[in-house]
């Protein structure tokens, strides 16, 4: 498998939009937005322990990246 | 695209002057209280929620507003939109305040003020007329709110 | 009479309505804000707090039947991570960042061949090593938008990390959709320890850049989803200095294109359980890179709050990768290209993580512990594994956590 860029990857692409188009009817009165405004629904609750999972798995795994800006690397062996 | 600017394309109807009504339960007492109940006094009704950042905020500084203009003829009606009592009870517990504050779990009332932020809030005149309205609470709001109402009792 | 006209009527004769209507346009033209959702969407600074987070990590020692020689006890990491955020008015907060940790044990450095599989050799004198790490932010709204900017370093003693990032959100009008950009840059250093008596390189740089691309959308009360793709281009040494490879016989350094494109697509859902009153949170990744390495990672987890207070949080994560062709445990002959690797880290494998959280809740603190177990395992894996991989690592993980709000 040759490396292609993101946007020749039609399938994932047309998905991701057809996800958004699809969900830009969505209506939730400004009232209504308690559940999402607990601290648990947050895309991250807890900033250390995100930081803190990202190092160990990056450090583990070949794969990295998608959560985020990105730090710089370790030395980790 | 095209679904987005349909979506966005909904008609924002004007409010008219007078305030809508309600009718609705006081957290304290239970007993029914309406706008119709503060006729003839300056009212300032806010929408808040405990889950509401800015209401955090604003509760205390509306509590201590209310007691530098006890004498006048005004009034703060406070809407509460939690959809569980338990949890404005536990705010007020933290954040007391000394004046109406009625329950809306539903949000039937929020609906029928239009309301776009929380929390939103409205100046009535004594005839129950919206004089100004407040999207969103800074502290920047205060001053105004302030003014317009002394403008209004005195 | 219409609602409009009405206004207009009113507003010329009353002073007051004349205000009033004009409060009507200032409130339609209002942005439209989404207060209270601190980290879900933009618009509002996060809360003020101090955190510090606790971190035990302790690798399984390397089975015998996997090992050939050296020392079979793995890492031992202990960490420290404090936060502090703090915001300046309504509209600029900072924040800080700072991590100790102390490293010990010893690590993979290649595979032979053995009669039933590849064989781990590990380092045999055991490493200790310090890693400090630091960095700050500052985030600022304006209007809808939210600026987030940061700089960090981080140093060992034989790698330092300089490294900074910028992004930026814009809220939609209706408060239900933030779009996020954001770049980020990385200049890290490698000197390795050692390096004349190992013919080790004694010094190399690399880079990282990283642009970023997320919206995040409110699809109902209980509901949201992040849809996010990134790209990220590392250049310079990208090996391990002190990994090494067996090829036919010889041991030398492994050596990995000086190039790295990579890609990502996330997918990452919160949402509200009615009945039980908790949140399910899935976020999915797929990675892949012009190494020829695919990932796919799936972390799901269960927050359920109990009473008042407590709060339960199980989850699970699972991670399988395919390995890059320049990937095997040990080389019979010489490759056929110019790179190699036995670094287990690029094998194709499968891993699976079982997590225990459990959180007490003050007013205006919480107190948090927490456990987890990683397997790494060729059994795991989604790709068919062509080799053992000898290296593979599990650990258990425990921390304990507290933040303060003030």
């Amino acid at each position: 498998m040759k490396f292609s860029p993101w946007w020749t990857d039609w399938r994932r692409l047309a998905l991701f939009i057809a996800l958004f188009a699809l969900s830009a009817c969505a209506h939730v009165e400004p009232w209504e937005r308690g559940r999402l405004a607990q601290s648990r629904m947050a895309l991250v609750e807890d900033p250390l322990l995100s930081a803190m999972n990202d190092h160990v798995y990056t450090a583990k795994e070949a794969a990295s990246g998608g959560t985020g800006p990105a730090g710089g690397g370790c030395g980790c062996n | 695209m095209l679904l987005m600017l349909i979506c966005l394309a909904a008609p924002v109807a004007v409010r008219a002057a007078d305030a809508p009504s309600f009718t609705l339960p006081e957290l304290e007492t239970g007993r029914m209280l309406s706008l119709e109940d503060f006729q003839g006094q300056v009212v300032y009704v806010d929408f808040w929620a405990s889950w509401c950042g800015p209401c955090r905020k604003s509760l205390p500084l509306y509590e201590e507003m209310r007691q530098q203009l006890e004498a006048k003829a005004f009034s703060i009606v406070a809407i509460n939109l939690d959809e569980k009592r338990a949890d404005a009870e536990q705010f007020l517990a933290r954040h007391p305040v000394g004046y109406t504050v009625l329950l809306d779990p539903a949000g039937e009332s929020a609906a029928a003020w239009q309301i776009k932020a929380m929390p939103s809030s409205f100046l009535l005149d004594t005839e129950n007329r919206i004089v100004r309205s407040w999207a969103g609470f800074t502290t920047d709001h205060l001053e105004e709110i302030r003014s317009e109402i002394l403008a209004l009792v005195d | 009479m219409a609602p409009g006209q009405r206004a207009e009527a009113a507003a010329a004769t009353d002073s007051k309505m004349e205000r009033y209507s004009k409060a009507i346009r200032s409130l339609l033209a209002t942005s439209l804000g989404l207060p209270g959702m601190q980290d879900l969407l933009a618009k509002e600074l996060p809360e003020e707090g101090a955190d510090y987070r606790y971190t035990f990590y302790d690798e399984d020692p390397i089975p015998q039947n996997r090992l050939a020689f050296g020392d079979p006890r793995r890492y031992e990491i202990e960490s420290h991570q404090f936060r502090v955020v703090k915001n300046i008015d309504d509209s600029y907060g900072l924040e800080l960042n700072f991590q100790h940790e102390t490293m010990s044990g010893s690590s993979p450095w290649y595979a032979v061949p053995g009669p039933d599989g590849p064989l781990q050799v590990m380092s045999g004198a055991t490493i200790r090593e310090r890693r400090n790490q630091a960095d700050a932010g500052v985030r600022f709204l304006r209007g809808d938008w939210s600026h987030h900017a940061a700089v960090g370093y981080s140093s060992e003693n034989d790698y330092v990390a300089r490294y900074g990032s910028y992004s930026v959100e814009l809220e939609s009008a209706d408060g239900l959709r933030v779009t996020s950009w954001g770049v980020s840059y990385s200049n890290d250093e490698v000197t390795p320890t050692d390096a004349r008596e190992f013919g080790r390189v004694e010094s190399a740089d690399r880079d990282a850049l990283s642009g970023s691309l997320s919206v995040t959308q409110v699809l109902s009360r209980n509901t949201v989803l992040q849809g996010g793709v990134s790209l990220t281009r590392q250049s310079g040494f990208l090996s391990d200095p002190y990994k090494l490879v067996w090829i036919g016989g010889a041991v030398i350094a492994e050596n990995r294109p000086d190039e790295r494109r990579m890609l990502t697509w996330t997918a990452r859902l919160r949402h509200f359980v009615e009945g039980p009153e908790a949140a399910l949170s899935m976020d999915y990744r797929y990675f892949r890179d012009d190494w020829d390495v695919a990932a796919h990672t799936l972390d799901i987890s269960w927050k359920q709050p109990i009473g008042e207070t407590w709060e339960v949080i199980p989850s699970v994560r699972y991670h399988a990768q395919s390995a890059p062709d320049f990937y095997a445990p040990y080389f019979l002959s010489q490759p056929g290209g110019i790179h190699w690797s036995s670094d287990y880290r690029l094998g194709t494998f499968g891993a699976l993580s079982y997590r225990l959280h459990a959180r007490l809740k003050g007013e205006k603190w919480s107190l948090s512990m927490g456990a987890e177990y990683y397997d790494s395992d060729e059994s795991l894996a989604l790709a068919t594994p062509h080799f053992d991989s000898p290296g593979l690592v599990s650990f258990w993980r425990l921390s304990a956590a507290l933040r303060f709000l003030y």
